[in-house]
């Protein structure tokens, strides 16, 4: 009984979301598009817990972790905007020194390995190649002893775990 | 004013991408200038939109569009290079390699 | 604000000669998605410069073709690769 509730209680979460994302996006509160895009909310929500786990209530809908994950942003913006003209500065000079380096990730969760591997590829100097329980990354200018993931593994423990 | 110099940085922030991917050598370091080229231009100049239009409809909407390239286009740039790493393009002036390219060439 | 126009028309020209002389497959896919971010920028500079942000559904729309046909078409290269 306990797991059916927490299981409905995902289901439902992930369908706010959905439907706050459609009136966001219609932006109009008719009567016809809200009663469509709750049609539509709940078929994908049905869809999306029956081929996938997907959790997530477990992200957003705890003031926690909604403070982590503001930490997180801010963390990455910094990080962003220093690769970015470190990328800039390489593509005007034009020496680099590429290195493939393997980066071995400290979560448990699956939803954690999706966090670190996008938040590597978005920023400009490191993009994940390839991917078995640890990550290969690409880099545009490696030096020994350099951290390629900025931090990512320690700041986003705390969003995910 | 400050968006006119932000719309400036990100067309600039473009064009240095484009020369880096025509300049550079291999596969996998022209997906770095495309990165640089995705979120330096696309997503500032969305961002400047949002500002530019606050508290109207296209704000929301330009802030949904930043959160969904957000989402997508690791997954657009990861498919890439992971077909390029499959089909057995090698990178090229390596100074480390833990992948083993040479290795690993036929069982995957 | 003229000169936007010119800087991204000549980026977008680089791109498309990358294109044309890529040497391999993937060359040729990243320039293509390359060139499609260049549409939506182009499209976003519009709805700035004149002011009219219905620009932005287009976008949008754009945004969500370029990312579906990339990772279909480079899923669909990989197991042809797997083939051969």
């Amino acid at each position: 009984m306990s797991s059916f509730l927490k299981q409905s209680l995902r289901q439902i979460s992930t369908f706010l979301v959905i439907y706050i994302a459609w009136i966001l996006f219609t932006y109009s509160l008719d009567v016809q598009e809200l009663a469509f895009g709750f049609v539509v909310s709940i078929l994908v929500s049905v869809f999306i817990h029956k081929y996938t786990d997907f959790k997530i209530v477990d992200y957003i809908f705890n003031p926690f972790k909604i403070f982590n994950i503001f930490i997180y942003a801010i963390v990455f913006l910094i990080v962003e905007i220093q690769s970015h003209l470190s990328v800039a500065k390489a593509i005007i000079t034009g020496n680099i020194s590429p290195a493939i380096v393997r980066i071995t990730p400290e979560f448990n969760s699956d939803m954690g390995l999706v966090l670190l591997a996008n938040s590597i590829t978005l920023t400009p100097g490191t993009v994940s190649v390839s991917i078995d329980k640890n990550l290969y990354v690409h880099c545009l200018n490696y030096k020994k002893g350099d951290k390629i993931d900025y931090f990512f593994n320690k700041y986003g423990r705390r969003v995910v775990d | 004013m400050i968006s006119e110099v932000l719309i400036y940085i990100a067309a600039i922030s473009a064009f240095i991408g484009a020369i880096g991917l025509f300049r550079f050598k291999d596969c996998y370091t022209r997906i770095h200038a495309a990165t640089m080229i995705s979120v330096g231009g696309v997503m500032l100049a969305l961002i400047v939109l949002a500002i530019e239009t606050v508290g109207t409809v296209y704000s929301v909407k330009a802030i949904l569009i930043v959160i969904f390239f957000a989402l997508t286009n690791p997954v657009s740039s990861h498919a890439i290079v992971n077909c390029a790493h499959r089909m057995g393009i090698e990178p090229k002036n390596l100074t480390r390699d833990d992948l083993g390219h040479n290795k690993l060439k036929g069982e995957v | 604000m003229i000169l936007v126009w010119y800087i991204i028309l000549a980026s977008a020209i680089l791109v498309f000669v990358r294109f044309l002389i890529g040497p391999t497959f993937a060359d040729r896919m990243v320039a293509l998605d390359v060139l499609g971010q260049m549409m939506i920028l182009f499209f976003v500079f519009l709805a700035i410069v004149n002011s009219a942000p219905m620009y932005l559904d287009i976008a949008l729309t754009f945004s969500l073709l370029l990312f579906i046909g990339t990772v279909a078409v480079s899923k669909w290269i990989k197991g042809k690769g797997k083939e051969r």
